[in-house]
């Protein structure tokens, strides 16, 4: 297994993307035309954006395993597109965080194939400890359906209006607004439960 | 008195709190960089690889089963680099009768080559000619494999083959390149070549708690057998599965669709934020998990 790479910065959020990959109208980047400047640029992308979305993918899909799995699969998918991409979206990293979220949304987790998250043993039987093992909220959200999950990571996580979660997901406000009532009915409804049984623990 | 105002605030607060959490960073691995960048290479280079073919069939002799979390056994990643000779990766034939040669690059509408929803993990291994692969399930949930990896001969005219044999051509290419697939438009060239290339690609399965097949895709290299690949647009696969065929239109970039022929499974495409379809699956319309 590899060794730990020292965390990242405190505020591994990377909402933006280094100015060099942060749109179309930078002119501090010049687009990559021979091959090995592609992906040499995409290197370089993926190097400074991957803590980010590894802790994007956490809060999305709530354990790193399916977090590492999303963020090589899109990362992956971009870099084969890696020109077209950049052409089409100039905000490389937005559409890398959107797309994370269609995928993260797609009925079925994708397999691990790969461990872009140190320290997780490649031959585990028994699940990792979870880190989040005695936060009730984390457990509660858990439990929501991948699409409310992804509202409110989306509200939460990313500050995102209704208008930008309902452009995100391609559906319209008035869904957004009915899975995030939903979402809180049921986070609500198991803090709750949780803080119940806490009371009578004691 | 508490209109549940305080309450809402209250729980906002705490899901910033909790969005804010370290606990939620995770370290990266030394490395993990170079293998998305090497990931994203073998992705482009199968795509441009199948569209230079023109389409071109020929299909599968090395199949290695890698499991992921729940299980030990991992396959290598077999690469055999264009060559005259034939292919020296390992055939393991199967001892009965071979099943019917399948088109590794067709999904649906029962499964990919010959692998089929609700197989079992025997079936399944006795198909890819690899021994039976042990798995567990922690709470009853599906699993997925990793991958099942084939190796792809590209050359002009058709290998039909087997998961596990090669067999001879036995009819003249056909078919157009399906919509989207990247592939060249027209017919695929008569045979004559002599050099063989491999392109190394995966099919994701995922398991049921029983222990059977109840999804198949993940390869760039699919197109269903109405046309739609990888690459085609949202609108291309509502013209094709229009809704007298029942399609569900998920509303997000997610789209499913009935199956023709095949009423107990659907189709799921995968888009992207351009309506660009990125990944198709076969799905069983009701699994049991």
């Amino acid at each position: 297994m590899t060794a730990l790479v020292p965390a990242a910065t405190p505020d591994a959020r990377l909402r933006s993307a280094p100015a060099r990959f942060a749109g179309p109208d930078t002119d501090q980047r010049a687009e990559p035309t021979t091959k090995p400047e592609v992906e040499e640029d995409f290197g370089d992308f993926v190097r400074a954006v991957m803590p980010g979305l590894l802790r994007y993918g956490h809060a999305l899909t709530g354990n790193p395993h399916d977090a590492a799995d999303l963020v090589q699969g899109v990362l992956e998918r971009i870099g084969a597109r890696w020109s077209s991409v950049l052409r089409r979206t100039g905000d490389p990293l937005a559409y890398a965080r959107r797309a994370m979220v269609n995928a993260h949304i797609s009925r079925w987790r994708r397999t691990r194939r790969e461990n872009l998250v140190a320290d997780l043993p490649d031959t585990a039987v028994v699940w990792q400890p979870d880190r989040f093992a005695d936060e009730p909220l984390w457990q509660a959200l858990r439990s929501l359906p991948p699409r409310q999950r992804a509202v409110i990571v989306l509200r939460y996580y990313e500050d995102l209006s209704e208008a930008e979660i309902a452009a995100t997901l391609g559906i319209t406000k008035g869904t957004v607004k009915s899975q995030a009532n939903k979402a809180m009915t049921t986070l609500r409804s198991r803090m709750g439960a949780a803080v119940a049984e806490r009371g009578e623990a004691r | 008195m508490n209109d549940g105002s305080d309450d809402r605030t209250d729980l906002d607060g705490e899901l910033r709190r909790l969005f804010a959490d370290d606990r939620l960073t995770l370290p990266v691995a030394q490395g993990a960089d170079q293998v998305v960048v090497a990931g994203a290479h073998r992705r482009r280079r199968r795509r441009l690889t199948v569209a230079a073919a023109g389409g071109v069939i020929a299909v599968v002799a090395v199949v290695t089963m890698s499991l992921g979390l729940s299980g030990v056994v991992r396959g290598t990643d077999r690469t055999v680099s264009a060559a005259s000779k034939p292919p020296s990766v390992t055939l393991t034939t199967t001892s009965s009768a071979a099943p019917a040669p399948a088109d590794w690059r067709v999904i649906g509408p029962f499964g990919v080559g010959s692998l089929r929803l609700g197989m079992s993990m025997s079936e399944v291994a006795k198909a890819a000619g690899i021994g039976r692969p042990t798995m567990t399930t922690q709470d009853g949930s599906c699993k997925s494999l990793t991958a099942i990896e084939y190796a792809t001969f590209g050359e002009a005219g058709r290998l039909p083959v087997t998961g596990s044999t090669m067999v001879a051509p036995t009819e003249a290419p056909s078919s157009s390149p399906p919509v989207g697939s990247g592939a060249a438009p027209g017919a695929v060239q008569a045979s004559g070549a002599s050099a063989m290339k491999v392109i190394p690609f995966r099919i994701e399965l995922t398991v049921s708690p029983n222990g059977g097949i109840v999804r198949i895709g993940g390869s760039e290299l699919l197109h269903t057998p109405e046309g739609i690949g990888i690459g085609a647009q949202y609108t291309d696969v509502e013209k094709v599965y229009p809704n007298s065929a029942r399609p569900q239109v998920v509303k997000s970039l997610v789209l499913e669709t009935a199956v023709p022929g095949n009423p107990a499974a659907i189709y799921v495409f995968d888009c992207d934020g351009y309506g660009t379809v990125m990944d198709i699956w076969l799905e069983e319309a009701k699994p049991n998990c």
